[in-house]
């Protein structure tokens, strides 16, 4: 990502760009709805979705158009708890770019990488919800175990027969500790 | 059954064996409808409670389940579920849309779930669920905040303003404090919490002037220590425990008595076959009536007051007609 | 009440008592750990078992499952960055950042003896207080209710990291998600979208599993490894480090079991707050705030002290007024009116022995979990080393499991889902976790205070009465004292921290 001197400011299209519009999308509703409901009841919901609306909307023009972050400081200046050395090695790399105020999450990454994560992320969530549609139908083990069995082989890459095993144990050891230590009804 | 298409007829083996298995088809498909023997021997009675584990209702249920299990026959296992949640719908509506097989009860709230009813906002019809009977009445008392300077009605009428601490509307403690303090012309202002317990330690503290709740709820604070003062009970006589505390009929206000009571009724799913319900209606008025279960009631200072599931059924039909009387005065409290 | 005191004991050390005590412990231990289950769920499995059973043995039983849910909800906050119950969210902040140093033991070890050592500060208080609690209870009121829940949601400012813009923008989004649902003070049903599931707002503990369980274990899946990254010490010493930990520690010990037992007594805030005020206390009052949140073992020590305290105090308005300080509570109250005691002032009078015989309970039951706490650290730490790729399913399983068996419902579950991966993204773009958390959990209590103080006294409610004043002025102290701080630095010439 280049910083030209440009007439026109360079526009950043990031998944932080993509998260901030959800979250202006939630405290616009947020706003909107509270004027179905009674003066005392919409006070705090309005409130809320106003200055969270205001607040987001400057967020995302300092991640949409980076150079601005200098105009607009108080949007990007650190919390109480910032460091005041040199953050600690033991942070994920994310996460201290990201909290340290940095704009956009895919600091140090590419473009095409964090879409790869994304990618995993939302397969894994499909995974989740086909898991929560059988636990409605159909008895909690069977859906706990073909959870496990395979999203261990094909998200996490191990072999068949690990991935068996670890199943296996994984319903023994729910069956004894629901069904029969804790009575659950299930 | 597979037929081997080379075969022109069946064998006489063969036709009786698939008639055996059409009699036992037949037999075990229509076993609950044969009267003489409903039997739980062996199964496990869900017995539904839509709120939260530990308060009056949840008491009196898990009081009662022993005796269930004593009186039905087969001595099935009675257990306690707790579905709280959306202000008693999410509960009850678990009871009605069981399947009506006798192993599915729930306890309600009357009049309280008659004002979900009423308003709309419940997802059940009282009047279509099948009466078992009902555990407990629960007598209200009116209590004073000692740092009110009110001690009596006539100082509540006089007063400005009368600062009263109340849960939700749709609830028999809301409503009958609004319809105690409409129809006996006093000035209420009511300040909402989230539980009873908290209104009644806002009334210890003297912030909140007025409290109604059941009796049980209030004992500790008007007789086991006088933190609260009682000007009276909503009740056809005097309480025994209360015995200088005058009843709402000698006030003069008796029509009172049909909304500011409380009862605890049992009842399963719409469309009970006759043949469990007939088992359940003698099986609950069995338990509820048992001797040891009356005596550990007492013990604990709760009523008991066993009714018929005819007589629950009146009761349920007459508290949603009194409750639709107030409709409009609930509606204009919600806006 | 005193004179019961030796009575009390023979009957604790009577057999079958002490076999009680340890099932009992050993119970509340295990729904401690799993999320999604906990205090009431445990007590609702115990008591049909109680029935026909002698008082004393009830109550040992009851009470000693109640002393370890505590400390075993810590024990998942560590290892899995999923607090096995809601008072517990606070040491997942210094906790688990330990696991990941290899640290879990040594965080473990400090969080069993702040914990054990903390019930027992608050069983102390309990048993000191209780001839003078009902003054304490009665001192608060709804103005006095909303600034404590304004001082914990004022502790968001004090621990998040980076940007307080997003800081505040989390804080509104959570304090936003509080608003769903029915509202008994303004009588009305909010952003429920016609859905009965969401009629009683966001269940918090299906909320936790997702923002602490599930997203920990979908940024698992993406870094692989294992939970700890690097080996730091296998043996038994590690533990002991952090047991001796506390000692080194002790001064801020005291101080939060003290804010935890205080808190503790008042009825409907305690449980929520302490763990989060006590966390915030010890950033606030350390010499150098921005270690913790990267595995200090005072935001680990903090938290499970006031958390364990607080059981002590809020035994006090359950006992002497029959008021429940919790759910908890509530369902404990429920369990002794089933048993035939009525807990009140009469109790007191009554049945002095068997409020000994639950004090001493809860005082042995946590001194009982926190040594199996600390022998079975070692193998539970083994859990850290796991590779991640056959760890992270059985996370999903447990996280997702434990949310259906709260209520069991299906919409728990998706809700967990929902709230993982929101949770997911916010650790990825720098918005604090903590404020989403601490606003969800205060939210509630914040605008029904406020509602019931406006409707009452009017804006003037918060300033007149003393002690909302004064927890007013702890709260702006709270969140000033840095910049001051900073200030008085710059004026002196000393810029850098030691």
């Amino acid at each position: 990502m280049t910083h030209k001197r440009n007439r026109f400011p360079r526009v950043i299209i990031s998944d932080a760009v993509v998260f901030d519009w959800v979250l202006l999308i939630g405290f616009v509703v947020l706003a909107v709805f509270a004027v179905n409901y009674n003066a005392r009841a919409r006070s705090i919901p309005m409130a809320l979705g106003i200055l969270g609306t205001v607040m987001v909307s400057f967020q995302l023009i300092v991640d949409m158009f980076p150079p601005l972050r200098r105009k607009l400081g108080f949007v990007v200046e650190s919390g109480l708890m910032a460091d005041q050395k040199e953050e600690s090695p033991t942070e994920t790399d994310n996460v201290n770019s990201a909290e340290a105020g940095n704009y956009g999450g895919n600091h140090g990454k590419g473009r095409t990488e964090a879409i790869q994560e994304w990618v995993k992320i939302l397969r894994l969530i499909i995974w989740i919800a086909a898991f929560i549609v059988l636990l409605g139908v159909t008895h909690y083990l069977i859906a706990v175990g073909l959870f496990v069995v395979l999203v261990t082989r094909i998200e996490a890459g191990e072999s068949w027969i690990r991935s068996i095993v670890l199943a296996v144990s994984v319903n023994i050891g729910f069956f004894i500790l629901f069904n029969l230590i804790l009575n659950a009804q299930l | 059954m597979k037929t081997n298409p080379n075969c022109r007829k069946l064998t006489l083996g063969s036709k009786i064996v698939m008639g055996t298995l059409t009699l036992l088809m037949a037999a075990f498909f229509s076993a609950p409808v044969i009267a003489a023997d409903v039997n739980f021997k062996g199964q496990t009675i869900t017995f539904v409670v839509p709120v939260t584990p530990g308060g009056g209702f949840d008491t009196a249920s898990r009081m009662l389940v022993p005796y269930l299990e004593k009186h039905l026959p087969g001595h099935p296992n009675v257990i306690v579920k707790n579905v709280p949640g959306g202000e008693w719908n999410i509960g009850i509506g678990k009871m009605y849309r069981a399947k009506p097989d006798g192993k599915t009860i729930a306890i309600l709230n009357m009049p309280g779930n008659a004002v979900s009813q009423v308003i709309g906002t419940a997802k059940f019809d009282l009047r279509k669920i099948t009466w078992l009977g009902n555990i407990s009445q629960v007598t209200y008392v009116t209590a004073l905040s000692l740092k009110s300077g009110l001690h009596s009605l006539e100082d509540c009428q006089k007063a400005d303003e009368v600062v009263s601490g109340v849960v939700g509307l749709a609830s028999t403690a809301g409503l009958g404090t609004i319809i105690a303090g409409e129809r006996m012309g006093i000035k209420m202002k009511p300040i909402p919490h989230g539980g009873s317990s908290e209104a009644i330690l806002g009334a210890i503290r003297g912030d909140i002037d007025w409290v109604q709740y059941p009796f049980t709820s209030l004992k500790k604070s008007i007789i086991d220590s006088s933190d609260l003062m009682p000007v009276w009970v909503f009740a056809k006589e005097r309480l025994e425990q209360l015995p200088n505390v005058p009843t709402v009929a000698e006030l003069g206000y008796a029509d009172l008595l049909d909304i500011v009571s409380m009862y605890r009724p049992v009842g399963a799913p719409p469309g009970l076959p006759d043949a469990i319900a007939k088992v359940w209606y003698e099986a609950f008025w069995n338990a509820t009536n048992d001797p040891e279960f009356q005596k550990k009631m007492r013990d604990a200072d709760r009523n008991v007051y066993p009714m018929r599931p005819k007589e629950t059924a009146e009761l349920v039909d007459r508290g949603i007609i009194e409750v639709e009387k107030y409709k409009g005065l609930i509606l204009k409290y919600l806006k | 009440m005193y004179e019961a005191a030796i009575p009390a004991l023979q009957a604790m050390l009577t057999w079958p008592a002490p076999l009680y005590l340890l099932l009992g412990t050993l119970l509340g231990m295990l729904f401690g750990i799993l999320p999604g289950l906990g205090g009431p769920q445990v007590l609702a499995l115990l008591l049909p078992i109680t029935y026909g059973m002698p008082v004393n043995l009830a109550i040992v039983l009851l009470v000693g499952a109640m002393s370890s849910i505590a400390f075993g909800g810590s024990i998942p906050a560590i290892l899995i960055n999923t607090p096995g119950t809601g008072q517990s969210a606070a040491t997942c902040f210094d906790g688990f950042p330990m696991a990941k140093q290899g640290k879990a033991g040594v965080a473990i070890g400090a969080a069993a003896t702040s914990s054990c050592l903390g019930a027992i500060f608050g069983a102390i208080i309990l048993t000191v207080l209780l001839p003078i609690g009902r003054r304490i209870v009665l001192l608060f009121s709804y103005p006095e209710f909303f600034m404590l829940a304004v001082m914990g949601l004022s502790v968001i400012a004090v621990v998040s990291k980076g940007s307080l813009w997003k800081g505040v923008v989390a804080a509104c989004l959570g304090l936003g998600l509080s608003t769903i649902g029915y509202d008994p003070v303004t009588g009305s049903v909010r952003y429920t979208f016609g859905t009965d599931y969401l009629w009683d707002g966001i269940r918090l503990v299906p909320a936790f599993i997702g923002l602490f369980c599930i997203s920990e274990a979908l940024d698992l899946f993406l870094r692989r490894g294992k939970i700890a990254e690097k080996s730091y010490n296998q043996k038994i010493g590690g533990v002991m480090q952090g047991v001796k930990a506390v000692f080194k520690n002790f001064g801020l010990f005291l101080r939060c079991s003290v804010i935890g037992c205080i808190v503790g007594i008042i009825p409907g805030v305690g449980g929520a707050v302490t763990n989060f005020l006590a966390y915030g206390h010890a950033v606030q009052s350390s010499k150098n705030p921005e270690s913790f949140g990267t595995g200090d073992v005072r935001g680990v020590i903090a938290p499970e002290a006031a958390n364990d305290s607080k059981d002590g105090g809020a035994l006090v308005p359950t006992l002497l007024f029959g008021i429940p300080g919790s759910l908890e509570m509530a369902v404990f109250l429920g369990a002794l009116i089933v048993m035939g005691l009525e807990p009140g002032p009469r109790m007191m009078m009554e049945n002095p022995q068997i409020i000994l015989v639950l004090i001493y309970t809860l005082v042995l039951g946590n001194i009982l979990v926190a040594v199996l706490g600390i022998f079975g650290a070692r193998v539970l730490v083994k859990i850290t080393y796991v590779p991640v790729t056959l760890l992270a399913p059985i996370i999903f399983m447990l996280g997702l499991m434990g949310a259906y068996l709260t209520n069991g419902m299906l919409g728990d579950v998706v809700l967990s889902l929902v709230f993982g991966v929101l949770a997911f993204a916010m650790k990825r773009f720098g918005f604090s976790r903590i404020a989403v958390v601490i606003a969800l959990v205060l939210g509630k209590l914040a605008q029904k205070t406020f509602h019931q103080t406006l409707m009452l006294w009017g804006i003037k409610g918060f300033f007149i009465r003393p002690l909302s004043l004064i927890l007013f002025i702890l709260t702006a102290g709270m969140l000033l004292l840095p910049y001051l701080r900073e200030a008085w630095l710059r004026r002196n010439g000393n810029t850098s921290q030691v």
